[in-house]
C-alpha cells in the first residue's frame, strides 16, 4: 500500500498550475445596457451626456442617469444585474483579471436594485456611495443613496455594509435593512413591509408608462384619455 | 410551470430512463445521470410493485471515499426521492446504490449485490451521477434569460466571453439564431457580443427560438459550443407560455391523480393515488402544503400517506406534517419526521427545531392460538415470540410489533451562514412503551453536539467540523435503576452510578442497558473535520473522521460506526481547463474500541482523469480504483476464520460525443470492470465486466429516438460452495422513439428492450401524453414484460395532472 501512497503524493506534488493573470486594457467594456425605458442617459469619461440605447456597452468609468419614470437594466460581463430606477445616477467600474471581473457601482443618488451572481474566488461586487460601501457576494436587494444616508435592503443572501465615516461594518442578511448615515451611524434592522415592497418594486423590470390618447366625438369636441400601465 | 416544462416532465414520465443496464423487477428507472457541481442533487427512483416495498435506503459516497453514507428515501407510491447534499456533488462523480426492504424485512439492493447482506457487500458496479465542472460555462448569455418569454421588440441577444479560455479567438465566434448565421450583424466589443434583431430588420415570429454560439481557436477549430432558447409571445399555443399574471395572492397548485394496475408474476394489484401541492405568497407571508394519499396505506405498516402544511416569513418558518430535517449530519439527517418543524433566523442568530414521530406504532400480529394448558409447551418450542391471553382459556402467539418512536431535536446557531457559523445541537428520542401491547426492548437515545464552519479568502479556504456524543439505552422496559438496584448490582462505585443516574435521569432511562459503559476510548463519540483549499487551479480537500463503535443517533441510524481515519482528494484543472485530474487517497480503520480480534485497515486509492474537448472531440473519463482491506490476521493460521484480506480493482471509462449528421446525435460509451480477490478462507471472489453503447438522436421534426446495447459478464461465488463460482452473462438492447403531434400537444412514445443470454426477457412500453389544456395533462402508459421463466407481467397506468 505504501507504493500507492508514494504514487499519490507524487501526483499531488506535480499538480500546480498557476492561473494566468490578464489585466483588461483601459476602456474595455465591462457591461451593457440590456434594457432601456424612457429617458436614460449615458456619459463616457471626458464626454458629454448622450441618450443611451439598448445594447450599448459600458466601459469602466462610464456613468448612467435615469429620468422620471425611467429604468435602465445593466448587465455586467459575469451576468450580474443592476436595475437603475428613476431619477438615479451611477458610475460603473470594472477590473478584469484573467477570467475574473471585479465590479464596483458608485451611486451618486437614487435607487438601485441588484441581482448578483455568486462571485467566484478572487471576484467581488461593491456598491459605493460617499457614505458607504456594500460588499455583495451572490445576493439580491436594493441600494438607495440619498444626501443624508444610504439604505440597503437585502432580499436574498448576505451583504457586508461599511460606513466610510466611522469605519464600522454590519452584516445585512435577507429580510434586513442596513442604514448607513453621513454622521457615521450604521445599523441593521428588520425590513419593514414598506421597504420590502419598495425593494420588490425596484427589482422588477417594468416601469410605469403613460399613454395619451386624444378622443374626438362626432361634434368635433375633444377629450384626452391618459392611461398609465406597466410594461 | 409552463406547458413546455410540463411536457418535459410528462415526457420523462412516459419515457423513464429504463435501466436495463441492471435488470430489476422492482426498480424501473433512476435519475439523474449527471448534475451540476456543489448543488443539491435530487435523486429519483421509479419503482414497480411499490406496495411491496416498505422502505428504500440510498447509500452514497463521493469520489475518493469508500465510506457509504446512508439515508432513507421519501417513498410516495412508486416514487422514492432523496436530495444528496451539495457537499457530495463533487466532480468527477458520486456513486450510489439502493437497498429496498419489503414488508417482511427482506433487503435487496439495486444494482444487485452478490452477497446476502447488501450493506456489507455492496454491488460491484454501483450507480454513478456525473458531476460537471463549475468552470465549464465559457459562454455567458447576458440576455435573454434562458426560457424567457418576450415581446418581439424586447429581444436583445447579448453574450459575454468573460469566462472563455485564452485559446478562444473572440472575433472568430459564430452566432446562429434559429440556424441562421447572424454573426455579421452582431457587434463585437472585445468580450461582449450584441445582436439586436430589430436593428437588422429582423422580426422574430412567435414561438421558440434558439441561439447557438460556436467558439473557435487560433487554428480555426471548433473549441466549444453553447445554446439558449427563448420564446417570443404570439398567438395560439405560444400563448400557453405566457407567464402567470401577477396576483395579490400569488399561488400555485399542482394536482396529480394516478390509477395503476400491476400484474407481477401471478399477483395483480390496483393502486389509486392522489397528490396535491400548494404554494402561496402574499406580502411577506408564504404558505406551502402537500398531500399524498395512496391505497397502499395500511395500519400494519409504516405510514404511506404524506402531508405537510407550513407558513413562512423571511425570518420564521413553521410547519406540521412529514418532513426531512437536516441538522449536522452526525446527528439528524435523512429521517422522516411526522410532526412540528420550525426555524427562525434573525441577523446572525438562528434556531432550528423538529418535534415529532419517526416510527408509528404497529401492534404485534396474532400468529397462533392454543389452549392455556399448552402454554408451557408452546413457549419452550418458540421462546422468541410474544404470548398473551386472547380469551379466557386461550393464549396466542404474536409477532413483536413496533413501538411508536418520538424525536425532538434543536440547534441554536450563530453566524452569517456565508462565511462563518457555529451551532449546538441536542437530540432526544425514545420509544413509547405503552404504544403497543406486544413489543420487545423499547429504546431511548440522547445526543449532544456542536458544529462550525469558516470560510476565508473569498471562500478559497474552508474549514468545517462537527462533533457529537451520544448515550442510549437498549431496553427501557424496566425503567431506571432504583438505589436498591444499584447497591445490589454494583459492589463498588455505586455512589458514582447514582450520581450519573440523577444527572441523566431527566433525559434518559439509566439502567444496566445504558451505554456508554465507559468513556476511556470514546465509544459513543463521533466527529469529523474538513479542510478545503482552492488555489492554483487545484481544489484540495482533507477530511478526518472518527465514529465510535457505540455512537448512536436515532436521527441518523444510517451512519457507519466503528471507523476512523482520513481522506485526501485533489482535483486539478490542466491544459486550459481541458483535462481534469482527480486523485484521492483514503486510509480508514475499524476496531476503535479494541473490541475485535484484529483491526482492519482500509486503504483506498482513486484516480480519474476527464478530457473535455474544446474542439469537435468526445468527452472522455477514465479512472482506476484500488481498494485494499486487511486486518493483519493470517489467512492460514488459527484465526483464519476472522482474517480479512481482500482487494478490489476497478477500471472504468465513460465517453460521450455530440455531433450533427442530418440530425443532432449524442453517443455514449461506458466500459467498466471490477475484480475482487478475496484471499481469506471465504474466497469470495467476484468479477464483473460491463459495456454499454448508446445513441440518442433529436431530429428536426418533433422526433427523438434512442438506441442502446449493453452487455454484462459476471463471475460470482457459488452459494454454499466455498471457492467455486458461477457465471451470469446477459445482454440488453433498447430501442425508444418519441414523436409529438399537433405541435407537441399529443406525444406518442414506444420502447422495446429484449434481454438475452442467461437472462431472457422482452420489455415493451408505450405511452400517450396529451396536453389537453395548458393547465391539464393526461398520461397513459402500458408496459408489458414477456418473460421466459416466469409468467408475463404488465403495468397499466393512467395519470391526470392539473396545474393552476
Amino acid at each position: 500500500m505504501n507504493r500507492h501512497l508514494v504514487t499519490v503524493l507524487c501526483l499531488l506534488i506535480s499538480l500546480s498550475i498557476a492561473a494566468p493573470v490578464i489585466a483588461a486594457p483601459p476602456g474595455s467594456p465591462v457591461a451593457l445596457l440590456s434594457k432601456v425605458i424612457l429617458d436614460v442617459l449615458k456619459k463616457e469619461s471626458g464626454k458629454n451626456w448622450e441618450k443611451a440605447t439598448r445594447g450599448q456597452t459600458l466601459a469602466s468609468g462610464d456613468m448612467v442617469r435615469t429620468g422620471d419614470g425611467a429604468l435602465a437594466i445593466i448587465k455586467f460581463k459575469d451576468n450580474s444585474l443592476v436595475r437603475l430606477r428613476e431619477r438615479s445616477v451611477m458610475t460603473i467600474t470594472g477590473t478584469q483579471t484573467g477570467n475574473n471581473l471585479s465590479k464596483s457601482v458608485e451611486i451618486q443618488t437614487g435607487v438601485v436594485g441588484f441581482n448578483v451572481a455568486r462571485q467566484r474566488s478572487g471576484e467581488e461586487f461593491r456598491f459605493t456611495s460617499p457614505t458607504s460601501v456594500a460588499s455583495i457576494r451572490g445576493t439580491a436587494g436594493v441600494f438607495n443613496s440619498s444626501t443624508q444616508s444610504d439604505t440597503l435592503t437585502v432580499t436574498e443572501g448576505l451583504v457586508q455594509l461599511f460606513n466610510r465615516v466611522s469605519s464600522r461594518t454590519v452584516d445585512v442578511g435577507a429580510g434586513f435593512t442596513g442604514i448607513s448615515g453621513k454622521n457615521g451611524s450604521i445599523v441593521s434592522r428588520a425590513t419593514t413591509e414598506q421597504e420590502r415592497q419598495a425593494a420588490l418594486n425596484a427589482l422588477r423590470d417594468d416601469a410605469r408608462r403613460r399613454l395619451d390618447i386624444e378622443l374626438r366625438d362626432p361634434q368635433g369636441k375633444t377629450n384626452r384619455l391618459k392611461i398609465e400601465f406597466n410594461d | 410551470m409552463t406547458l413546455r416544462s410540463l411536457c418535459t416532465a410528462g415526457g420523462m414520465l412516459l419515457l423513464p430512463a429504463v435501466m436495463f443496464a441492471q435488470l430489476s423487477t422492482t426498480v424501473s428507472s433512476t435519475a439523474p445521470a449527471s448534475a451540476p457541481p456543489r448543488k443539491p442533487v435530487p435523486v429519483t427512483v421509479e419503482l414497480q410493485q411499490g406496495h411491496r416495498i416498505s422502505e428504500v435506503q440510498i447509500l452514497y459516497r463521493p469520489f475518493g471515499s469508500s465510506n457509504w453514507r446512508k439515508a432513507e428515501m421519501d417513498l410516495r407510491g412508486n416514487t422514492a426521492r432523496f436530495t444528496v447534499t451539495r457537499e457530495y456533488a463533487l466532480a468527477p462523480f458520486f456513486e450510489y446504490y439502493l437497498i429496498l426492504t419489503d414488508a417482511a424485512g427482506k433487503m435487496t439492493s439495486y444494482p444487485p449485490a452478490t452477497g446476502d447482506d447488501p450493506i456489507k457487500a455492496p454491488p460491484a458496479q454501483p450507480l454513478r451521477v456525473s458531476i460537471g465542472d463549475e468552470d465549464r460555462d465559457q459562454v455567458l448569455f447576458l440576455s435573454p434569460e434562458p426560457d424567457a418569454v418576450l415581446d418581439p421588440e424586447d429581444v436583445l441577444i447579448s453574450i459575454s466571453l468573460l469566462r472563455a479560455d485564452s485559446a478562444v479567438v473572440r472575433r472568430a465566434t459564430q452566432i446562429k439564431l434559429d440556424d441562421i448565421n447572424i454573426t455579421t450583424g452582431s457587434v463585437f466589443s472585445e468580450d461582449l457580443i450584441v445582436y439586436a434583431p430589430d436593428n437588422q430588420g429582423m422580426t422574430l415570429s412567435p414561438g421558440v427560438h434558439t441561439v447557438k454560439v460556436g467558439l473557435f481557436n487560433r487554428k480555426g477549430q471548433l473549441y466549444g459550443t453553447a445554446e439558449l432558447s427563448f420564446t417570443v409571445r404570439g398567438q395560439g399555443r405560444d400563448m400557453l407560455a405566457t407567464p402567470t399574471p401577477v396576483r395579490g395572492f400569488d399561488y400555485k397548485v399542482d394536482v396529480n391523480v394516478e390509477s395503476r394496475h400491476e400484474q407481477i408474476r401471478t399477483e395483480g394489484t390496483w393502486y389509486n393515488r392522489a397528490g396535491a401541492t400548494f404554494r402561496g405568497k402574499t406580502g411577506i407571508w408564504g404558505f406551502t402544503s402537500n398531500l399524498f394519499l395512496t391505497s397502499d396505506e395500511r395500519s400494519d405498516r409504516q405510514p404511506q400517506h404524506r402531508f405537510f402544511a407550513g407558513v413562512e416569513t423571511p425570518w420564521v418558518q413553521v410547519g406540521y406534517g412529514d418532513h426531512y430535517p437536516v441538522l449536522p449530519e452526525l446527528i439528524l439527517s435523512g429521517k422522516r419526521v411526522r410532526g412540528l418543524s420550525g426555524s427562525a433566523h434573525y441577523g446572525i442568530v438562528g434556531i432550528d427545531m423538529t418535534l415529532g414521530q419517526i416510527t408509528r406504532s404497529v401492534e404485534g400480529k396474532l400468529t397462533r392460538t392454543f389452549s392455556a394448558d399448552s402454554f408451557s409447551v408452546e413457549f419452550h418450542r418458540d421462546s422468541t415470540g410474544a404470548y398473551g391471553l386472547v380469551s379466557p382459556g386461550t393464549y396466542g402467539r404474536f409477532n413483536y410489533g413496533t413501538y411508536a418512536r418520538d424525536l425532538f431535536a434543536i440547534r441554536p446557531s450563530v453566524g452569517d451562514r456565508e462565511t462563518w457559523e457555529v451551532g449546538f445541537s441536542w437530540l432526544s428520542s425514545g420509544d413509547d412503551k405503552n404504544s403497543i401491547h406486544y413489543g420487545i426492548a423499547p429504546r431511548e437515545n440522547i445526543v449532544i453536539g456542536t458544529d462550525f464552519m469558516a470560510r476565508m479568502d473569498n471562500s478559497r479556504i474552508e474549514i468545517t467540523g462537527q462533533a457529537a456524543a451520544s448515550a442510549y439505552n437498549m431496553d427501557i422496559s424496566k425503567g431506571s435503576f432504583t438505589d436498591a438496584d444499584i447497591d445490589r448490582i454494583y459492589a463498588s462505585g455505586a455512589e458514582g452510578i447514582k450520581k450519573v443516574r440523577d444527572i441523566l435521569g431527566p433525559y434518559i432511562t439509566v439502567n444496566d442497558n445504558f451505554r456508554p459503559l465507559n468513556v476511556d476510548k470514546l465509544p459513543t463519540v463521533a466527529y469529523e473535520l474538513g479542510l478545503g483549499l482552492n488555489y492554483f487551479d487545484n481544489y484540495l480537500k482533507f477530511t478526518y473522521l472518527y465514529h465510535g463503535n457505540d455512537y448512536t443517533s436515532f436521527g441518523q441510524s444510517f451512519l457507519q460506526t466503528d471507523i476512523k481515519g482520513f481522506s485526501i482528494v485533489d482535483r486539478a484543472r490542466l491544459i486550459d481547463n481541458q483535462v481534469f485530474l482527480t486523485v484521492g487517497y483514503e486510509r480508514l480503520e475499524d476496531n476503535t474500541s479494541a473490541t475485535k480480534v484484529g483491526t482492519t485497515v482500509f486503504n483506498n486509492v482513486n484516480v480519474a482523469a476527464t478530457y473535455m474537448s474544446r474542439s469537435d472531440l468526445p468527452t472522455v473519463t477514465v479512472g482506476v480504483s484500488v481498494y485494499d482491506n486487511d486486518n493483519g490476521l493470517s489467512v492460514n493460521g488459527r484465526d483464519s476464520l476472522s482474517a480479512i484480506s481482500d482487494g478490489t480493482l476497478r477500471l472504468y471509462m465513460q465517453s460521450s460525443y455530440e455531433f450533427m449528421a442530418g440530425a443532432r446525435h449524442t453517443a455514449t460509451l461506458n466500459l467498466s470492470t471490477s475484480s475482487r480477490d478475496d484471499k481469506s478462507v471465504r474466497a469470495y471472489d467476484v468479477q464483473n465486466v460491463t459495456a454499454e453503447l448508446g445513441l440518442t438522436t433529436l431530429y428536426q421534426a418533433p422526433l427523438r429516438t434512442s438506441f442502446s446495447a449493453a452487455m454484462f459478464l459476471n463471475t460470482l461465488p457459488l452459494s454454499g460452495f466455498r471457492g467455486q463460482t458461477q457465471t451470469l452473462n446477459y445482454g440488453v438492447l433498447t430501442l425508444t422513439a418519441r414523436y409529438g403531434f399537433m405541435k407537441n400537444l399529443l406525444t406518442v412514445a414506444a420502447t422495446v428492450a429484449p434481454a438475452f443470454g442467461d437472462y431472457h426477457r422482452i420489455a415493451f412500453e408505450s405511452g400517450l401524453e396529451w396536453a389537453a389544456r395548458k393547465d391539464m395533462q393526461l398520461l397513459f402508459q402500458v408496459s408489458f414484460f414477456k418473460n421466459s421463466d416466469v409468467p408475463n407481467e404488465s403495468v397499466v397506468s393512467l395519470r391526470y395532472r392539473y396545474t393552476i
